[in-house]
């Protein structure tokens, strides 16, 4: 889709004499009209206002610039049917859908000056046509594939994967504490935290939890509950220091104790819990169970970021914090693990060792679908929130991340109705990190906060954060971005 | 005293101070080994067999030189049952052979999982000593040099479905080279009365199919021994181990490796003129251990037979 790009800008900078913008309205799907060298935006929406807007272009620059000639608010903007409609973001202004040649394309211009007004053109795509409460007629949207292990796996004595393959790690079964009575805080001097100390982040409605990976490496497991529908949900935080990923499940329902312990054991080096209902293993990476009763059963995934606690704390300040206070004694302040986060070493043989495409611990969010794996490494994302548009295994994705802020998300850009959505990054404003062709902002966890699909929730992918070795011990032959 | 009683006498009570080195699998556990092992005279023709069983408590938890409460109630510990031989192969030269058997137990008090268990054959040592000076009655001074190996002839594989941790398994896996040597001084003419020095190095460059290799190993160890009269005697000392971090695939295990200094006192007495029997234990006065938080010996203690044929 991406690839198309180029075409436009050569299409503008070279024919623009025969370039035709068809406008149909600005309650229909196309919403700009070229006039000679004027492009007209009948609708643009700034915040609560809108306008009319018309801009020159420059057929001289590359990258296009299209320049303000004139702006005219309307009256009445809360009476105007504004799906679809462009929309400037205080960055960024987003021509959701026009046509050139017959093909509808999604244009988006950053600001380049204020005074004159300049925009400067930064991404443009091919779309659909689609618009909100509209699907395709044909919609065929499949069930996402929830499991990250293989569909159909031989069992070998009981267990999904190669047994001897799974390693006790030394402690032993619970000889890593998990924390079963998770206390929390908000007084963050007394938490022992730095601004750059990397967190588990997670929102359940308006309940904002705090994770810090320096309490997490001596505990992996926080038996947690979170009130769902003023229903008291269990939910299981996980964290592997050995191979830096973490995850949030919810309790199996149809157990009683819906507790994790850590079962002192590793598969690829990673966490192996154990639940305390049935005993059963449970492989963190592959988010299923590996062994006895409940073997192949995949949890309900909750969506976490991971960020540094400045990032949080700037998204979320009403968060809480996972306190010190754990009645265990251990020496948060210090690293249990020496050089391990930056070295190359690893402590169990894992599989694929010897892929070194990418630095072992070099930290890369990785995607499954189906059979088809990615990693987008963190440190590839801009400085600011930048976007990838991306295809894998079939499934449209959109990942978004910032190598400064230190985090990175994805999630499946194709909605249940079937609408594949094109974005654009939103700049400090944080956790809205992308507004997309129909002018809906989203956040860091998915979530549709303004716009025509507030409410909605993009849906969660199979991805999560982990160091480079891990991800191709568990998925060999995924490809890197 | 017969002088063969005398020199199982002064065996014994000089392989309780001498030469404690760890057929570790890991830094912080493991069966002796080379302490069934004497510095003691051996003339051509003797043969010396000794049993030794110790049980080593390997509980505490350990931050540096701090000790940190554990709630999580582990119990760690190993026995290991070690039977070995000395034979005088020539003037001034003996051979010293030994077979370990090891159990490990593990369990955490918190856990919802129970006990494991791990048990097999250990590792065994082969030593070949030199001992230009021997204690006599016109030589207060003994030296003893010693080369040795450890091979790797036990079960490396504790077994099971799962793949156990290094320290449960009961054999290292893999062959150390060993350096070893003692010298001790007689303050009177009978000898009853020893200082004991002993110390001994273990290079552990070779990993074992898990890619695993324990660090190299230091020991140093002084003592005084005695006997009281015929039949009953005594020694006291200290023993010092630093070991380097283990390794898998070349690079440095965190949490392993470290600095030990424990306190080592044995009793013994002669049941026979051929067969004594002694006890001692290890209790840790200090310690200094890498990284952030390491399992290492609680205590332990042993019971140890030797027969001279």
């Amino acid at each position: 889709m991406k690839n198309r790009a180029p075409s436009i800008l050569c299409l503008i900078g070279l024919q623009l004499a025969l370039i035709t913008f068809s406008y149909s309205g600005i309650a229909q799907a196309q919403s700009a009209l070229l006039e000679g060298n004027t492009l007209v935006l009948p609708l643009v929406t700034v915040a609560d206002q809108a306008f009319r807007a018309d801009f020159t272009l420059d057929a001289s620059t590359s990258p296009l610039q299209i320049s303000l000639i004139s702006a005219t608010e309307l009256e009445n903007p809360d009476d105007i049917d504004i799906s679809n409609a462009n929309s400037f973001t205080g960055t960024t202004l987003i021509i959701p859908d026009v046509s050139v040649d017959g093909i509808s394309f999604r244009a988006n211009f950053n600001l380049l000056s204020e005074s004159p007004l300049v925009f400067q053109l930064t991404d443009a795509a091919e779309t659909s046509t689609q618009t909100p409460g509209n699907p395709p007629e044909s919609c065929s949207r499949s069930a996402p594939d929830l499991s990250n292990g293989p569909d159909d796996p031989v069992l070998i004595s009981g267990f999904s994967v190669d047994p001897r393959k799974i390693q006790d790690g030394g402690p032993g079964p619970d000889g890593i504490p998990p924390l079963s009575n998770p206390q929390f805080t908000q007084n963050m001097e007394l938490a022992g935290i730095t601004q750059d100390t990397l967190v588990v982040g997670v929102k359940v409605g308006d309940d904002v939890r705090a994770y810090p990976h320096h309490i997490l490496d001596w505990h992996e497991v926080v038996n947690d509950t979170f009130a769902v529908d003023d229903q008291q949900q269990a939910m299981t935080l996980s964290y592997c220091p050995l191979t830096g990923s973490a995850v949030m499940w919810k309790g199996v329902v149809q157990t009683s104790d819906k507790t994790f312990g850590t079962s002192g054991l590793l598969y690829n080096s990673n966490l192996v819990m154990y639940d305390r209902a049935t005993n059963s293993l449970w492989s963190q990476m592959l988010e299923q169970a590996i062994s006895d009763s409940a073997v192949l059963t995949v949890p309900d995934k909750v969506q976490v970021v991971e960020t540094t606690w400045s990032t949080w704390q700037a998204m979320y300040p009403e968060t809480i914090l996972l306190s010190e206070n754990t009645g265990f004694s251990r020496t948060y302040g210090t690293y249990p693990y020496g050089s391990y986060k930056t070295d190359q070493g690893l402590l169990f043989n894992v599989d694929n060792f010897s892929d070194l495409r990418l630095h072992r611990k070099e930290r890369v969010l990785g995607l499954n679908v189906g059979d088809a794996s990615k990693v987008y490494p963190i440190s590839k994302f801009g400085n600011d929130v930048s976007l990838i548009h991306d295809q894998v295994g079939g499934m449209d994705v959109v990942a978004a991340g910032s190598s400064t802020h230190n985090f990175a998300v994805l999630f499946n850009r194709q909605l249940e109705d079937c609408t594949t959505l094109d974005f654009t990054p939103v700049q400090d404003q944080l956790p809205i990190v992308m507004i997309d062709n129909e002018g809906t902002q989203w956040d860091v966890f998915g979530n549709g906060v303004s716009g025509p699909r507030a409410g909605t929730k993009l849906e969660k992918t199979n991805s999560y954060i982990a160091y480079w070795f891990a991800w191709t011990a568990f998925f060999p032959g995924t490809t890197i971005y | 005293m017969t002088t063969k009683n005398l020199t199982l006498s002064l065996l014994l009570l000089s392989s309780l101070l001498l030469s404690p080195a760890e057929a570790a699998t890991c830094s912080c556990a493991g069966a002796p080994l080379l302490s069934a092992i004497d510095s003691s005279s051996t003339e051509p023709g003797d043969l010396f067999i000794n049993y030794t069983t110790e049980v080593h408590e390997i509980s505490d938890l350990v931050e540096g030189t701090k000790d940190i409460r554990d709630e999580s109630n582990r119990e760690r510990s190993s026995i290991s049952q070690v039977l070995s031989a000395t034979y005088g192969i020539a003037d001034r030269w003996s051979i010293s052979g030994l077979l370990s058997y090891v159990e490990h137990s593990r369990s955490v008090g918190t856990s919802f999982l129970g006990e494991q268990n791990t048990s097999g054959l250990g590792d065994a040592v082969v030593l070949l000593r030199y001992t230009p000076s021997y204690i006599t009655p016109f030589s207060r001074h003994a030296i003893s040099l010693g080369v040795g190996v450890r091979l790797p002839v036990g079960k490396d594989d504790a077994g099971g479905l799962i793949t156990q941790s290094e320290d449960m398994h009961p054999s290292v896996g893999a062959q150390g080279e060993i350096l070893w040597s003692s010298y001790s001084y007689a303050f009177n003419q009978a000898a009853t009365l020893q200082l004991n020095l002993s110390t001994n190095y273990t290079f552990n460059s070779e990993e074992n199919d898990r890619n695993y290799s324990l660090g190299d190993e230091f020991n140093f160890s002084v003592g005084i021994s005695q006997s009281i009269g015929t039949r009953f005697g005594y020694s006291a000392g200290l023993r010092y181990r630093t070991t380097n971090a283990d390794e898998r695939n070349g690079f440095d295990i965190p949490n392993s490796g470290g600095e030990w200094l424990d306190f080592v006192p044995a009793i013994q007495y002669g049941v026979t003129d051929d067969l004594t029997i002694s006890l001692s234990g290890r209790i840790p006065i200090t310690r200094d251990l890498e990284g952030a938080l390491q399992f290492t010996t609680s205590y332990s203690y042993a019971f140890s037979m030797t027969y001279a044929l």
